[in-house]
């Protein structure tokens, strides 16, 4: 990346002492201010020096800040699990407002890797708004995310279907671990990246440099292999009406919709986020109300003939 | 010549304290004018936020994410900028106040509530109000600081004159110490 000029950094010196440390992430005045005024409201005073030393470091404004909002909620965030993005934001709200017209009062949802424990919470308060009785089962393998989501729960409003355990997607009886009595739709945003795209820098299709230093390996690098698991162990054994899982990469979905190609009963399709590429591979049982997910799809694969 | 108490700086201090003496009819305070005292409106007593003149299907709304290519995991954006377009008049608000996009949504929403207001009636609206309270409230402002600013002129003045007070003091001793000596000799 391009080096900060000493004209902008005096620039901003101009403005305010606690500018410059923010360009390096922010790269320009603008932005860096935008951040500084977040910085500078949810913060006590006594702190922004040190915020703004640790933003030099490029440590993530969530990890400073210790949260994120996530739709009509709030999460926690800590160093050691992965942050909630905007994409995973927008995908949640879109299918919650499906999931409201399908869902007639009882929902069992299923959500694996599920970190903060972002997507089922903000579910359940949005079902729970509407007065649908939700039953969330949700699992991740790391003890960190675990504890932390156990922490949002206890913030966030209509929450209590909620349940949070460790567990593995690669564990093959992992429904029966978890204790799922009813799966009608499973969630899930597991590492996507392939490790051969994680090295690489931001400009060859790679990662972010503040991702890189301070965000766990563990929820980002992964291909094919979990999608393979979450289809093998949770949502064909679990007899589940739809499932959405965010992806990286269109060959992830191809690869959802070339798995599900021996079962005729299943329909795929691709929801594309506001920068048009792709996120989320949907999937659906025809003979269920869940259906209605196909309104949500930009794009659909055929069915088999 | 001897000069124990430094006389000659005394007489400097003592000539600078005579220059401020004021003519001794000043104690007599000029009569401040009677000028209109207007009261500022008290801020929760503004005309409320037009919400009602935002129609939701008259408005076109776009959610703008820094940066393009790639997203997701990869990258970590922080920032949420929501911009609203009302159809009928074209008028474009867009807000990232927070990083939150909801209260964005939100506030885009108020803003754009005013500008339409100040549209239909610019003379009575919520922002115009407001306009004129903060033109008060710097009015009533610079006052105070006007009126602070002579008082602590007046203390400055107030001092200088203990000053002559006790350079006359000193000198009057000097002096009385010199007679003494005279005496002794």
């Amino acid at each position: 990346m391009a080096r900060l000029s000493p004209r902008l950094i005096r620039q901003a010196k101009s403005i305010s002492s606690l500018l410059p440390p923010l360009l390096r992430a922010n790269r320009t005045i603008e932005a860096a201010q935008r951040e500084l005024n977040w910085i500078k409201r949810e913060l006590p005073a006594n702190e922004w020096v040190k915020a703004v030393e640790a933003r030099d470091r490029l440590v993530p404004l969530q990890y400073i800040l210790g949260n994120v909002p996530f739709g009509n909620i709030t999460v926690k965030c800590k160093p050691g699990v992965l942050i909630p993005r905007s994409e995973t934001e927008a995908w949640v709200i879109d299918l919650s407002e499906k999931v409201k017209e399908v869902a007639n009062d009882e929902i069992g949802i299923v959500d694996a890797c599920t970190g903060t424990g972002c997507i089922p919470l903000l579910l359940a308060h949005e079902l729970d708004k509407v007065g649908v009785k939700t039953r969330v089962d949700a699992f991740d393998v790391s003890v960190e995310a675990v504890n932390l989501a156990n922490e949002n729960k206890d913030s966030v409003e209509g929450s209590s279907g909620v349940n949070f355990q460790i567990g593995d997607v690669f564990n093959v009886n992992i429904l029966e671990h978890i204790g799922v009595e009813k799966v009608d739709l499973v969630t899930s945003n597991p590492p996507y990246i392939p490790f051969h795209d994680y090295k690489k820098s931001m400009f060859e299709h790679g990662i972010e440099r503040s991702v890189k230093l301070y965000e766990p390996q563990l929820a980002l690098v992964g291909e094919y292999e979990f999608y393979l698991e979450l289809l093998q162990n949770i949502v064909i054994p679990g007899h589940a009406k739809a499932f959405v899982f965010e992806i990286g990469y269109e060959e992830q979905a191809e690869f959802v919709y070339e798995y599900l190609r021996d079962y005729s009963a299943w329909r795929v399709g691709i929801w594309c986020d506001y920068n048009d590429n792709v996120r989320c591979v949907i999937g659906w049982n025809v003979d269920t109300e869940f259906v209605k997910l196909k309104d949500m799809c930009d794009h659909l694969y055929e069915p088999k003939v | 010549m001897f000069d124990p108490l430094g006389v000659g700086i005394i007489t400097n201090v003592m000539f600078k304290a005579i220059q401020n003496v004021r003519p001794a009819w000043s104690f007599i305070r000029p009569l401040t004018s009677t000028a209109v005292v207007s009261t500022i409106p008290k801020k929760n007593k503004m005309p409320p936020r037009p919400l009602w003149l935002v129609k939701e299907d008259e408005i076109k709304e776009v959610f703008i994410k820094g940066g393009t290519g790639a997203g997701g995991q990869k990258i970590n954006k922080t920032n949420s900028k929501v911009q609203l377009t009302h159809l009928p008049t074209g008028i474009v608000v867009t807000c990232q106040y927070s990083r939150s996009q909801e209260q964005n949504r939100k506030r885009a929403r108020e803003l754009l509530a005013l500008k339409l207001e100040e549209l239909e009636n610019p003379e009575s609206c919520r922002n115009a109000v407001l306009k004129e309270r903060a033109q008060k409230v710097k009015q009533s402002k610079s006052k105070k600081s006007k009126r602070k600013k002579r008082k602590s002129k007046r203390r400055k003045k107030s001092r200088s004159k203990k000053i002559y007070k006790f350079a006359w003091h000193i000198t009057e001793l000097y002096f009385l110490s010199s007679n003494q000596t005279t005496e002794v000799r």
